[in-house]
């Protein structure tokens, strides 16, 4: 065998090795199921989807975490009404020898969602995040093996908009992704720059399990006629085009933007609204797509994540 | 001692303090781009490097003073830094097998920048 090709062997064989033992794949030993939601653009309600698809499962009875993985937008802790910060976790047995872990636990929400995302760093929702490139990339992956996240049903992966590096990075980081959920709107150009991303994910090698079209049509409140802000509804056609499962159509309505702004999942708010209930078809979806028979019991939620030490699994609740 | 007094000393200490941790920070900087350096001159291999990193003690640093980085915005050139060789630490590794060696350039170039604005808030010593 040529030097060249041993050394792609040897490389192969280490990227595989902490894909499958690395930092990552310890920190994720106790979540069953990892799910991603992307799309080819921003501003298609990824954040306000994933929440609410994470409260439907919650009331199910799954335990659900959410890694809030846009550096640069993070949305995820405003939209659930989390004004506390990320600390560092000091475990119960102290510091080794001066030694100082950097092990983070998620915030847990009101509404039983552990929550870690970069926004919650900062004491200021002002201050940007001014990363960029391999150190973005790094610090993703930081995060993702820093945070204690025991024993968890879902993790959903709230990514950025696009196909660039972070999602890339996250794609390939998290070990055993059960699957890609994408989100479009009605509009065209969504519908094209989503046609991108679910091929971008296809040669990552990365299921796409469904497609969503979110703020499909507002029903009108007075008469309840349907009226399609957004241009005809263009989600199912092109889930037929990529060959991807339809999952349905999310209706804009006006409790959403209450529920935003009060940082409660409209699911919680307004458990009876049509929007409500089209969160809780895509979540059955899921759940069927993937095959989930039921949430971990209490003594399954209960048994350490971890062979080497008891690491204390704590959540510090916050409260607006 | 009168509140003007106090709050003074008080003030004091805090930038005593923050300057002790930047001047830290900024020796843990300058080790690393050192070792970069030497890793681009090819006078240590990639596993040399990883290897080093973690003796500087970059991320156990962070873990250390990670209340009072994120909490204030005086140190925000430190935590800049801090973060930056954290990262490194934890993940070059990876870095170097994905992207490979060369990846390591703007990382080289970016720290520098941050060192540069950190240098900035450190006070002279008098």
């Amino acid at each position: 065998m040529d030097r060249e090709r041993y050394e792609a062997l040897q490389q192969r064989a280490r990227e595989e090795l902490l894909a499958t033992q690395g930092p990552i794949a310890k920190s994720l030993k106790g979540v069953k199921y990892r799910v991603a939601i992307f799309s080819g653009k921003g501003g298609v309600g990824k954040t306000t989807a994933t929440i609410n698809l994470g409260a439907a499962l919650h009331q199910l009875g799954y335990r659900i975490a959410i890694f809030d993985a846009d550096m640069h937008g993070p949305a995820v802790p405003k939209a659930l009404g989390l004004l506390g910060r990320l600390d560092v976790v000091i475990p119960p047995s102290g510091h080794h020898g001066g030694h100082h872990d950097l092990r983070f636990s998620p915030v847990l929400s009101e509404h039983g969602l552990s929550v870690v995302s970069v926004g919650s760093i900062w004491p200021s929702e002002e201050t940007p995040i001014m990363w960029k490139g391999a150190h973005k990339m790094r610090s993703i992956r930081q995060f993702l093996a820093a945070v204690n996240w025991g024993r968890q049903d879902f993790l959903l992966v709230d990514l950025p908009p696009g196909t660039g590096d972070e999602v890339q990075t996250v794609m390939g980081s998290i070990p055993n992704l059960g699957g890609m959920l994408v989100i479009t709107t009605p509009q065209g150009i969504s519908t094209m720059v989503c046609s991108k991303a679910i091929n971008a994910a296809r040669e990552l090698n990365a299921p796409v399990l469904g497609l969503i079209e979110n703020m499909s049509v507002l029903n009108c409140p007075c008469c309840g006629t349907e009226i399609s802000l957004f241009g005809r509804p263009r989600g199912e056609r092109l889930a037929g085009m990529m060959q991807v499962p339809f999952w349905g159509r999310i209706p804009m309505a006006t409790e959403m933007g209450e529920s935003v702004d009060e940082g409660i999942p409209v699911v919680l708010k307004h458990p009876d609204a049509p929007i409500s209930q089209a969160f809780r078809e895509i979540a059955t979806k899921l759940l069927t797509s993937l095959e989930v028979t039921g949430p971990m019991t209490d003594e399954e939620a209960a048994m350490p994540t971890t062979d080497e030490h008891d690491e204390h699994h704590g959540h510090h609740h916050h409260h607006h | 001692m009168n509140t003007m007094d106090i709050t003074t000393t008080t003030t004091d200490t805090t930038q005593a303090s923050h300057e002790e941790l930047n001047r830290r920070v900024l020796t843990m900087a300058t080790q690393v781009l050192e070792l970069l350096r030497s890793f681009g001159r090819e006078q240590i291999t990639a596993n040399e490097l990883v290897a080093t990193l973690p003796e500087i003690a970059a991320r156990s640093t962070l873990a250390q003073h990670w209340e009072r980085l994120t909490a204030e915005p005086a140190l925000s050139p430190c935590f800049e830094v801090l973060q930056l060789l954290s990262s490194l630490e934890s993940e070059a590794d990876y870095q170097m097998l994905r992207y490979g060696p060369p990846s390591l350039h703007d990382d080289f170039r970016e720290l520098s920048l941050a060192v540069a604005r950190l240098r900035k808030a450190i006070q002279p010593v008098a």
